[in-house]
């Protein structure tokens, strides 16, 4: 059995390498199947032609592809992704400011989705069946079926444009320089709380659902009615009993959110306009600035490779049984 | 659910065409007069492509009408139909979610398919944007038209005529307030005046005509209307999911029917392609591909298909498997059966339901994933209505008038769990 597992990990090891593999090659070949030359942004037709071909010497420009590929290859890994047109700063340096945005946000959110998910589940168990449950579950599917975005707008108008409790944008107060850095602090999370909000808010409702339906599925198996009849309290029962065989497929649902948490970041990041990789792409989208949009695909593709990968180990180390259909 | 219910829900949905029938009458009676006009004179060259969507609309209006009236004559006992009691019958026995996700799917399509003849204005229309723009709900106004002639210098025939002289909404012109002195008018409209000659203008007695138009839904920031852009940009949003599901479900069950066939290396070569795709990052590549390519409706369609048909696959595959194993399969190749004739016949209708379901799961997914790229500004551009390009105007006006995004939302959201609704339905139904 556990030669199995360790079989299925290293074939998803050589999959999500193969993938790295081929992500970095189509992004470089679809660089240059595009008609014109980057190049053409750094000199002026008016120069001399000589001096332009040194100057292309001198940037391995003129090498065959196969060669450029090499060199290009030592560059990224390295971490040198090039110079950005727009900010004028070194790409790794955008990235680096804008990674760590995105990872607190989402990292934060997911934490936060399994400490509200577990006692929700266990609450739901104890009234099953009641108005409670069903209220919750009926809202929890009109939840699951509005996009990340939709959530986003109904907690902006509730949050910040009726109540004004919180911030609808950006990451900190304009006098965010002037502040010691407890107040700091504080601003961060006041703005931070609308965009965890939303993405604990999705997430929950998506595996709330699973959680919910397995504990019941748990329940009412034989061994439970078992425990009951020699007299255990019901909320022992539920806490050490049910609930370990339930969070079997919970951990399975965690793993598929693992993969999907970062294009939901994207979008949050967007609505929020906070200064994550998923804004900084798109915007580098829009002004064509193309060294950052190659770092930003390549950078979030790692990760969301990356985050496959742990959900795959995880769901083949807890649940072996699994299998990937389309879960919904 | 009791028969009775049942009967009577279908009785509120059957009058829903009967209603819109009755709403769009003007345009339905123009588009069949145009009809007449093409089949006097057979000139088929003439139609564009928006008449042609008109008349495909009217037919269809046509048909849903028909069928309503059909059913009200059923409903009251004037006529008996075996098919709709038994369809009733089914019904009953069926779950409340098939039945609700089952009318939703059909409201959706009836307002996909007549969308012309249903939107009220053309919804990237817009007049007057100082006066029309970021109107409330239920909110009317007022509008006189300037003469056919100041416009068209191309004589047209009578009915061509009649058809500009109602619905070229190019020469409306909206105000608050109107003045009348001597032969001249003076058009009010908030804070500006304009002044026009009382001939350039419709008149009746020597007296301008005054129509209203009602914004039922309000208008956006630039004085469209609401609900057109909402009908329309369902219409593109379903018809994106359809097309995508479409080519992921003959994509992805070639490969399962293949993969769960054959068996062997055919099989685990094909589901490591599988795995490959499932975990290769689709969202930042499609977003890569729209910043080198640029994107259209038809590069959404084949990613979306290209991004959907792994989980069709995989699930064609293992029921293939699992039917394979079954006795009259087996029976069926040791007769002689080719392959390829026993997945059509036998294999595809017994693997039906489960595919179904996926890939209504996966419509709702790709109405999700195309409202998200155009909310953030990279799916299909404006000013072509999109369910997430309304929810982005809205999102920039939501303080000012949070109704935009709220409706857009809304639709979006009931559009989506329709879906998941009717999926779940046939579920339950193919699990008893």
């Amino acid at each position: 059995m556990i030669q199995e597992q360790t079989m299925v990990i290293l074939k998803r090891l050589l999959v999500s390498f193969l993938m790295i593999v081929i992500l970095v090659v189509s992004i470089f070949f679809m660089m240059h199947l595009l008609p014109g030359d980057p190049f053409q942004q750094y000199y002026s037709p008016e120069l001399d032609n000589r001096i332009a071909e040194q100057v292309k010497t001198k940037f391995g420009l003129d090498k065959p592809v196969s060669i450029q590929f090499i060199y290009w290859l030592k560059n990224i890994f390295s971490g040198d992704f090039g110079f950005s047109l727009v900010y004028k700063k070194p790409v790794s340096e955008l990235i680096s400011s804008s990674i760590t945005v995105t990872l607190s946000i989402s990292l934060t959110a997911f934490i936060l989705q399994i400490i509200l998910t577990i006692p929700l589940g266990l609450f739901l168990l104890k009234h099953n069946g009641k108005k409670i449950d069903l209220l919750i579950d009926k809202l929890a599917l009109v939840i699951y079926s509005a996009p990340s975005f939709v959530v986003a707008i109904i907690l902006i108008y509730a949050g910040s444009i009726l109540t004004r409790l919180f911030p609808s944008s950006q990451l900190y107060s304009y006098n965010f320089y002037e502040m010691n850095s407890i107040e700091r602090l504080f601003d961060l999370l006041h703005h931070l709380t609308l965009p965890v909000l939303t993405l604990t808010i999705t997430s929950i409702s998506f595996s709330i659902r699973y959680l919910r339906q397995s504990l019941i599925e748990i329940s009412n198996q034989e061994f439970v009615t078992t425990l009951r009849s020699t007299g255990i309290p019901e909320n022992i029962l539920r806490r050490k009993h049910i609930l370990p065989n339930a969070l079997i497929s919970y951990i399975t649902i965690l793993g598929l959110e693992i993969g999907s948490l970062l294009s939901k970041t994207l979008i949050t990041e967007m609505v929020f306009s906070l200064p994550g990789i998923g804004r900084l792409m798109v915007g580098s989208i829009f002004t064509r600035d193309y060294p950052v949009i190659i770092a930003c695909v390549m950078i979030s593709g790692f990760m969301v490779i990356l985050g496959n990968l742990i959900a795959d180990i995880l769901i083949a180390r807890f649940n072996p049984k699994f299998s990937f259909e389309v879960i919904t | 659910m009791e028969a009775r219910k049942i009967k009577s829900v279908f009785l509120i949905f059957s009058l829903i065409p009967i209603f819109l029938l009755i709403f769009s009458f003007e345009k339905y009676i123009i588009s069949l007069l145009l009809l007449y006009q093409i089949i006097s004179s057979l000139n088929l060259k003439e139609i564009s492509l928006i008449e042609l969507d008109h008349l495909v609309s009217m037919f269809l209006l046509t048909f849903f009408v028909l069928n309503s009236i059909v059913y009200l004559l059923f409903y009251f006992g004037f006529v008996k139909i075996k098919l709709m009691e038994r369809i009733i019958k089914k019904f009953s026995s069926s779950s409340k979610e098939f039945l609700s996700g089952f009318l939703m799917i059909i409201l959706i399509l009836f307002i996909t398919l007549n969308a012309p003849l249903i939107s009220p204005i053309d919804p990237n229309f817009s007049k007057d944007v100082s006066i029309t723009k970021l109107l409330p709900p239920l909110s009317v106004m007022n509008y006189i038209q300037l003469k056919l002639n100041k416009y068209s210098t191309i004589e047209k025939n009578l009915i061509q005529n009649k058809l500009l002289e109602n619905f070229d909404e190019e020469r409306r012109i909206y105000f608050t307030d109107l003045e009348i002195k001597d032969s001249s008018l003076i058009i009010h409209k908030e804070r500006t005046k304009e002044i026009l000659n009382i001939k350039e203008i419709e008149t009746l007695n020597d007296k301008p005509v005054i129509k209203s138009q009602i914004f039922i839904l309000g208008t956006d920031e630039f004085g469209r209307d609401l609900l057109s852009r909402l009908i329309y940009s369902i219409r593109l949003s379903v018809f994106i999911a359809v097309f995508s599901v479409l080519i992921s479900f003959l994509l992805g069950s070639t490969i399962g029917y293949i993969a769960g066939i054959f068996g062997g290396l055919v099989d685990s070569l094909l589901m490591r392609l599988v795995d490959f795709f499932l975990s290769f990052p689709i969202l930042f590549f499609v977003i890569f591909l729209i910043a080198f390519v640029g994107n259209s409706i038809l590069l959404l369609v084949i990613v979306f298909g290209f991004s959907g048909w792994m989980y069709v696959a995989r699930l064609a595959r293992n029921e293939t498997i699992a039917c394979m194993k079954k006795e009259f399969i087996q029976t069926l190749i040791l007769m002689g059966q080719t392959k390829f004739k026993i997945i059509i016949k036998h294999i595809l209708p017994n693997t039906f339901s489960p595919i179904l379901i996926t890939l209504i799961f996966l419509m709702s997914n790709v109405i999700i994933a195309e409202s998200a790229l155009s909310f953030i500004g990279l799916g299909i551009q404006p000013p072509t209505p999109t369910l997430g390009g309304i929810i982005k105007s809205g999102y920039d006006y939501l303080s000012i008038n949070g109704w935009i995004a709220f409706s857009a939302s809304l639709t979006l959201v009931i559009i989506v769990m329709t879906f998941n609704l009717f999926a779940e339905g046939i579920r339950k139904i193919s699990r008893n």
